[in-house]
């Protein structure tokens, strides 16, 4: 609580009032409360087959009273038609079917009350999360998407660091500040137009192609077989890459900048190769900042929806992919829930793997 | 033995800006050689191309006869000290120290005795456990050294390793320093902006100024005889006297008619009458006087006396207006002096150089 007094005699009650009012209906609404929400959905569900089970017995029940009625009016025209001895036979049968009209309408009042029950109808149980676990083909998609996403975690790392590193100590001033806002201002179009652009240039007729046309290694205009797309997973993996690139570059960058350029000198002066000073001075010094960038990537990469929407060309599934489904599609949300749940529980164990690989605490994340 | 390290016409450029203008001078083997000069005036500069960090935009540099341009700082027979240290904080201490050994093949075992052996050098023997950030200043400073010496260089550099030191570390660690270089006879090539320092621990000095190399000679020569105005003035303290000379004797001497009066003085730089010069005396070679016993005699008031404890600093004012500082010990005479009192104050030929004018060091 000294931290709170601290602020206190800063600025003052009013300024720090509404500091913490509002740290707190952030966390308590934006987070905490959605979050419980979600969980609570995973532990019930709806018995859906049940209910449209017996929707369908009572629209079948239904049905066949129409047809118990067309009999009975059948029968009626055929009794008042009919000769006195055919008639005892005829309304024997008409007693029938209004006995049975009789217990199916008793039937039909039984179940449709128990169709406006079950309808409403919640069970809490664990058969959300067996589900998940025993669906082989979405077990496969999962760790299919955790290991894409550490690939795509890896490519990016090994593909900014050096880019950073130029940024943060090679380049002057102004160029680095020039290369920078070549970073940004792809970031002012709209993800989701980026994501496009990226399906154009790897579809089979596209600007790739295109280009590799003009060098004879492709012929664009073949019918069969037609020229290669690149959609797919290797799409998928580089349309990731591409739209998160400066969630690694720049927690590189801001960390490799703090390094003092003299020990990168001293390093040198005592003998070291470029990649010893790398090694040895530059990279313990960034490990901060590469925990923060691997922990960013890997979480938008494995909770991306549209790159894998765009650039899978069908051939991929995403896990995202397969939560949208069961929201938006069979608009089952407790399974959503819960699968949304498992993708939250990976990134967290992926955080903490993180942290404790690269030895950085939660401040030195922070800063 | 360390080698020597020869500079021959050297110039570096910063786009319009001159550095270091034509710089030549050849530091011993196995001496002890500082840079002194104010800041900016080129001295970082020629250690970093000694170094090898950048390459001169003119002349060579040669270490131990071998050329050494485009030869980079990894491969130099050089060690850089930094002056603020530059040690690498997430390494402990003999880490640090045995750093450049990685990469001369050493395994781990042989590099943590080299290091136990520099510790034991730097006196801090039993510290190599611990981080860098658990040192205080002077510790760290021998940390620094260490690091340098375990490549064995055949030069050492030093970048000011001691202007962030509180006076009394300074000053011990200026004999350390020395006796450093004097038990492992490496060259030293120090520099420094404090002529104290540069004074009591060089073998040679050069005083730098603009970019330019004004005189290199011994502390002594450096100091009783400076070649110009500047180096006159930025080593120590000196009384300079505007003046146009009147005579010229046959001993090397001449008389000029200065702002104080007429002075005798060395004429090395041989000036001949009517030239425009500046008579310099050092205000420790100037004596209060009852009679005309010196070759030099000039009729002063006192003007003000700053007490400094082991000395006193004494302004006079001469008949012609111009101020001429007395400087003497604390001997218990000092606090006799009133302002207003008439004293006469002597000093003798040989202490009264003179130099062409030129401009002298900023204050």
């Amino acid at each position: 609580m000294s931290q709170v007094s601290d602020l206190l005699r800063r600025y003052g009650v009013v300024m720090t009032s509404y500091v913490l009012i509002a740290c707190s209906v952030w966390i308590v609404i934006m987070i905490v409360v959605p979050q419980a929400v979600m969980l609570t959905y995973t532990f019930w569900y709806e018995d859906k087959n049940l209910v449209g089970e017996l929707y369908r017995e009572i629209d079948q029940g239904y049905a066949q009273l129409d047809a118990f009625d067309a009999k009975l009016a059948d029968l009626d025209s055929r009794i008042s038609a009919a000769a006195a001895d055919a008639k005892s036979v005829l309304e024997i049968r008409r007693d029938e079917i209004v006995k049975k009209e009789k217990a199916l309408e008793a039937r039909l009042a039984t179940l449709e009350k128990r169709y406006e029950e079950e309808k409403t109808r919640i069970y809490w149980g664990l058969r959300n999360y067996k589900y998940l676990f025993s669906n082989a083909d979405h077990r496969m998609v999962f760790f299919k998407t955790i290991w894409a996403s550490v690939l795509v975690t890896f490519l990016a790392l090994v593909f900014c660091y050096p880019v950073a590193y130029y940024l943060a100590k090679v380049a002057p001033a102004e160029r680095a500040a020039l290369v920078m806002l070549g970073l940004i201002v792809p970031y002012w179009v709209n993800e989701l137009l980026r994501v496009f652009a990226w399906q154009m240039i790897l579809s089979g007729r596209g600007v790739l192609n295109l280009a590799l046309s003009l060098f004879g290694i492709v012929d664009i205009n073949s019918l069969n077989p037609p020229p290669p797309n690149y959609l797919g997973d290797g799409g998928v993996i580089v349309g990731m890459i591409y739209a998160y690139i400066l969630f690694m570059v720049f927690p590189l960058y801001n960390v490799i900048e703090t390094l003092d350029r003299n020990q990168i000198e001293a390093g040198t002066d005592l003998g070291a190769p470029w990649w010893g000073i790398h090694w040895h001075i530059v990279i313990p010094h960034a490990k901060p900042g590469i925990a923060v960038g691997c922990i960013m990537t890997f979480m938008l990469a494995a909770g991306s929806y549209a790159v894998p929407m765009a650039l899978s060309g069908g051939r991929s599934q995403w896990f995202t992919q397969i939560i949208y489904t069961w929201t938006n599609e069979t608009q089952d949300m407790n399974l959503g829930a819960t699968y949304a749940l498992l993708l939250l529980v990976l990134c967290i164990l992926f955080i903490m793997a993180m942290m404790r690989v690269f030895r950085v605490s939660l401040e030195d994340i922070a800063k | 033995m360390g080698m020597d390290v020869d500079l021959d016409a050297v110039t570096m450029r910063f786009d319009e800006f001159v550095a270091v203008r034509n710089a030549t001078l050849t530091v011993n083997s196995g001496e002890f050689f500082s840079f002194l000069g104010p800041s900016g005036c080129g001295k970082t500069t020629i250690l970093r191309m000694v170094s090898g960090f950048i390459d001169p935009s003119e002349g060579s540099i040669r270490i131990g006869g071998i050329d050494m341009r485009g030869i980079g700082p990894n491969k130099r027979p050089t060690a850089l000290i930094f002056q603020n240290l530059a040690l690498f904080p997430l390494m402990k201490v003999w880490e640090n120290i045995s750093f450049g050994l990685r990469f001369r093949g050493a395994d781990a075992a042989a590099r943590r005795k080299r290091a136990d052996e520099l510790l034991d050098l730097i006196e801090l023997p039993d510290q190599g456990d611990k981080l860098v950030s658990e040192l205080s200043g002077g510790q760290r400073q021998r940390v620094a050294i260490a690091r340098a010496l375990a490549v064995e260089p055949e030069v050492l550099l030093l970048d000011e390793p001691l202007s962030a030191l509180d006076l009394k570390l300074r000053q011990h660690m200026r004999a350390e320093l020395r006796a450093i270089q004097r038990r492992t006879g490496v060259t030293f090539i120090y520099i420094t902006h404090d002529q104290g320092e540069a004074l009591t621990m060089s073998d040679r000095v050069a005083v730098m100024s603009q970019g330019m190399i004004e005189h290199i000679d011994d502390s002594e020569v450096i100091y009783n005889r400076p070649s110009t105005a500047f180096v006159a003035t930025f080593v120590g303290e000196n009384n300079p006297f505007y003046g146009r000379v009147v005579e010229t004797l046959a001993d090397g001497h001449a008389v000029v008619d200065t702002e104080l009066g007429r002075i005798r003085g060395v004429n090395a730089t041989r000036r001949v009458v009517g030239d425009n010069v500046i008579v310099f005396v050092r205000p420790e070679r100037c004596k209060i006087v009852e009679n005309a016993d010196f070759d030099n005699v000039m009729e002063t008031t006192v003007d003000r006396l700053d007490f400094e404890g082991a000395f006193v600093n004494l302004f006079l004012r001469g008949q012609r207006g111009k101020d001429i500082i007395v400087h003497m010990t604390n001997d218990g005479r000092a606090l006799e002096f009133q302002p207003g009192m008439p004293v006469k104050v002597g000093f003798s030929v040989d202490n009264a150089t003179i130099l062409p004018e030129a401009e002298l060091a900023a204050d």
